[in-house]
Order: C-alpha cells, then structure tokens, then sequence
C-alpha cells in the first residue's frame, strides 16, 4: 500500500468538508483518548427517518473525512438502515469480504485503512457515534 | 561519544539501519550485552533466588542481590537494602501510594502534584486523595513549559504531606529543579517522591545529594527488559510500608492463622522475582556507566537543542517546552496536520514517532492541544537522523496540503 491510497484526493476533500458545527446538548460524545479525534452529535427525526444530523468533529483526516462519508450515508435513513450500514463499514474495516458494497458509497475509498490496526478506530468512530445515536441513552455510556 | 561505535553495539540499529527510532521516551532499544546476559542467565543461572540450599541456586540469589548494590550504587543511596524491585515506575508508585500514605493520610492533608505529571504519577494520587478525603493540588508551568517554582512555592504548605513530582517531563523534555523544590518541601516537612522514569536513562541522580523519601523507575527505559523498575524509599519510611502483595518469599514464618514478615526489602518483594529483569538492569547500569551518565546527558541535550533549532526553522511548526533544551525529547506539532496523520506519513517513511497525549492529558489540556507529535532521541540517536525527519517533515506539508 502507497501513502496516497490512504491519503486519495477524495479522501482529502471529504475531510476538509467534515461538519463542524456549534452543538449545545449533544446525544452522543465520542473521544479517541490516544489521538484526540472527538465527535458530538445530534439529530432530529421526521417520520422516523433521520432527517437533520448535527454534527461537531475534529480530529485527523481519516476520522474527518469518515465523518463527513457517514453523514452524507446516514441522512434521511431509518434506524434499521443505518445499523446495518454501521455493521457493513464496521465488517468492511476488518476485511470482511462478505459486505454489501452499496450500502457504503464513496466510504469505500477508506479501504486502505483497515490495512493500518491503529487508524481503524479513527474511521470507525462516527459509525459507532451514529450507532449509539439511534440506539439511544442506553447505548451512550 | 562515538555515535558510530556506539550503534554497533544495538542489534537492533544494526538489523534494521534504515529504521529511525525516535520513540525512546516510551522504551529503549536493549544492547548486545544486555540481550547476552539473559541468554546467560537462562543457559546456566535460570533457578530461583532466596529458598534454595544447592550451590547452583545460591550463586545465582548471590548474582541477584548483588544487582540490588549495583542499583543502590547507581542511584548512590548510602543504605543498603533500600530499594526494592518492582514492575516499573507504574507499580512502584502504585506501591508508595497504596502501601505507605494509604495508611499516612489523613482527611484535609495535601497532596502536591505538577500539570506535567504522567498519568502514572497523577492517577494514584487522585485516587488515595479521594479515598482518605485529601486534597490533590498542582504545581503550574510557565509559558515557555518551565515549572513554576514560585507556583510551588505558593501550593506548598503546612497542610501539604507530600510532593510527588517527575524528575524531567515526557512531553517537554525538561529537567525540573528538583533540588530548588526539594528544599521547598523539607523546610515544610513534607516528603519528595521523583519519578525518575525519563530522568535514570539520561541523567545522574544521586540520592544523598538530593535526599527525596521515595524515587521511582523503569528499566525498559534506560536500556534494561521490560517489566524490571526500582522503587528507592528511605530506610525508616519502607519499613514502615505496608506490603501491597502477600505471599512467598517475603514471610519469616507462616501459621493457621498468622504470618510474620521478613525484614526489608524482601517484605515487600512477595513472590518470585524478575530474576531476568534485574540482571538485565545491572548489566544495562554497567552499558550505561561505560559511557558515563554525564556525557549521556550532555550529548542527548545537544541533540535535543539541534532538533528544536532546525524544527523551528520551519514555517508552520510548534515546538513546545523552552528555547534551551535539556534532554532528547522534543514534542511539536505542524499547522493543518493532525499528528496522527503526521505520524502515519513518518511511519511509511521509516520513522518511529509518537503521536497523541503521551500519558499526560492536563498538561496536553494546559498547552491547548489535543494531541502532539514528540520525537524522543537516546546517545544512539544522531543528527543525521534528525536531518531526515525535517525533510520528511517538509515533503510531508506539500503532500497533505498541496494535494
Ligand atoms: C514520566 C513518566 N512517568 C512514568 C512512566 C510510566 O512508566 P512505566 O510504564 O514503565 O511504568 C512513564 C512512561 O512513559 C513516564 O514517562
């Protein structure tokens, strides 16, 4: 693996595009202890779709170009939905062969990463914030 | 100090030569020698120490407890018997605060701590402060990462038992003056521990000279295995220590219902010990002394002071801690580059940085950061090495920025 197959010009642009925005009460707060990277989310549902997602995310490119992938993956989606695009990108990240590719969009670009054990948890940590989301205050801690 | 020659002696520098290991603060490369004394050890001294009658047993308890007055003597403490073995600086320190103020706290006493302190050094004390209801206070730094001496003077006082403090941060890479707040304290009657887990590896520490009740650290840092530290305590005050393990080896004899303990330091010792671990230590102590603690220092400084004078050089990059450096450890960070995504790029280009809060979150919190990139260099480590990692570091902006 080349550092630009983990470091692509999508890959680079997504993350300059990571939401960054002011967030008062967040559902859920994730932080990666060894690195920084630290997300707080909110969201608001309409017919039991998510229809808004407020996100504040800072941290390395990987993890801020997986945060704006998620957002752009997760929007107008069910519950059911986005679990199961958790459990794809989360089985895609540990080299799963058998995951449906679809479901994951441009955030198959990020495949190099589960190549490097120390920065898959920095693409995994929107998914798993956007997990305990929809699953509510009794995942959150 | 010849770098050269000195390399040939690391199997490690010599297997891998274009591998740029700057992560020393976190563990050392070991020497040849070291790497040879445990194939000794177990090729023809593996038996067990202190319980044995036959000879073989007896030379090798012998060989260990002459690694015991190896350490007192580099650490130049006057009293035998007054170190005891450990896991690490982790443990010994886990040790002092469950084992003696556990038992010498009282609720309203002060704990004082500096915002520098490894977790290592902070957590068993914020710990005990809550069980026996003291109080844990903190020790400022400057703007430049200095400690602030007349902020120690200040948090100091008449309330205050004890004054836990490292001897040289692990992120800064500076050398308190330990002397200054040592003296600070004992006017005050309050006792020292130093956690000497940067500082053993780089600079002298001489005990009488000092005179802390309690010093702590580890082996993998200053050349020896892992899993080996030391733990010095004044005499009166380890007898006064409350074993934290009980078990074998350390009791004089054992009924139904009781047991009468050894005297020290074996009291403390319970359970067979690193035998490997403090054989290696004494071997990497006579490494260490071959070359001479004063000239380790001397050469890690000038090579720390040579990284910050050509990272500052370079538009974009912070470095923190002073403009006059004081060891091998130099942590930094560049404008726009997250450091893990720095150390990621480093790492394919065959170099060992370390990237993130280095065990010491309030201090990262302090410098308004959250994370940094520390490049911690040993005596093996040479300009050269240096020299690269800046060109890496320049080729590195355009390849993130001008992608
Ligand atoms: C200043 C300081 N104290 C304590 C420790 C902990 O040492 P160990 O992990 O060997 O117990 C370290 C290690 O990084 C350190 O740098």
């Amino acid at each position: 693996m080349e550092l630009r197959d983990l470091y692509q010009r999508i890959i680079l642009e997504n993350a300059k595009k990571c939401p960054n925005e002011q967030i008062q009460n967040p559902s859920v707060h994730l932080h990666n202890p060894t690195c920084g990277d630290d997300i707080s989310i909110n969201c608001q549902y309409e017919n039991s779709l998510l229809k808004e997602i407020n996100i504040n995310a800072d941290g390395c490119i990987i993890f801020k170009a997986a945060t704006t992938f998620m957002k752009e993956l997760c929007i107008n989606k069910s519950k059911a939905e986005i679990e199961e695009i958790v459990l794809n990108f989360s089985e895609f990240m540990t080299n799963d062969k058998d995951i449906n590719k679809e479901l994951l969009g441009d955030a198959v670009v990020l495949q190099s990463v589960s190549h490097l054990p120390m920065r898959i948890k920095c693409a995994m940590l929107p998914f798993k914030a956007i997990y305990q989301l929809v699953n509510g205050d009794d995942n959150n801690r | 100090m010849d770098n050269q020659k000195i390399r040939v002696d690391f199997p490690m520098l010599i297997k891998h030569p274009d591998f740029i290991y700057f992560d020393n603060a976190a563990t050392t490369q070991k020497p040849k020698s070291v790497i040879d004394a445990l194939t000794n050890y177990y090729e023809n001294d593996n038996f067990n120490v202190h319980r044995s009658v036959y000879s073989a047993a007896e030379r090798t308890t012998q060989i260990f407890e002459a690694c015991r007055e190896k350490v007192i003597q580099f650490i130049n403490a006057k009293e035998n018997k007054s170190i005891i073995f450990t896991a690490g600086t982790t443990q010994s320190i886990n040790q002092v605060a469950n084992g003696y103020y556990k038992y010498n706290l009282k609720k309203d006493d002060e704990i004082v701590v500096s915002i520098a302190e490894h977790h290592s050094n902070l957590l068993p004390w914020q710990n005990i402060a809550k069980q026996n209801g003291s109080k844990l206070k903190y020790i400022d730094i400057n703007e430049d990462g200095t400690l602030n001496l007349e902020s120690a003077k200040k948090v100091i006082n008449t309330k205050t038992k004890l004054l836990a403090i490292t001897a040289v941060s692990n992120v800064l890479g500076t050398i308190n003056n330990l002397k200054a707040l040592i003296n600070i304290a004992h006017q005050k009657n309050v006792d020292v521990l130093i956690d000497a887990a940067q500082a053993a590896p780089e600079i002298k520490i001489d005990i009488q000279e000092l005179k802390p009740e309690w010093m702590a650290f580890s082996g993998h840092k200053m050349l020896a295995p892992t899993g080996i530290g030391i733990l010095y305590g004044r005499k009166d005050l380890l007898e006064k220590m409350h074993p934290t393990q009980l078990g074998g080896e350390m009791i004089e004899h054992v009924d139904k219902n009781n047991f009468k303990t050894k005297d020290i330091p074996y009291r403390l010792e319970a359970g067979t010990p690193n035998i490997e671990g403090v054989i290696g230590l004494s071997t990497a102590i006579d490494y260490l002394q071959s070359l001479g603690m004063n000239n380790i220092e001397k050469y890690c400084k000038a090579l720390g002071q040579y990284l910050y004078d050509q990272l500052t050089k370079i538009d974009g990059v912070t470095v923190y801690g002073p403009e006059k450096r004081q060891t091998g450890i130099v942590s930094f960070s560049i404008d726009n580059i997250h450091p893990h995504d720095a150390a990621t790029y480093l790492d394919f280009n065959n170099i060992a940085v370390r990237a993130g809060q280095h065990c010491a979150e309030p201090l990262t919190n302090k410098l308004g950061v959250n994370a940094t990139l520390r490049a911690s260099m040993y005596f093996y480590n040479n300009k050269d090495e240096c020299d690269k990692l800046i060109h890496k570091i320049i080729e590195m902006r355009s390849f993130f920025n001008g992608a």
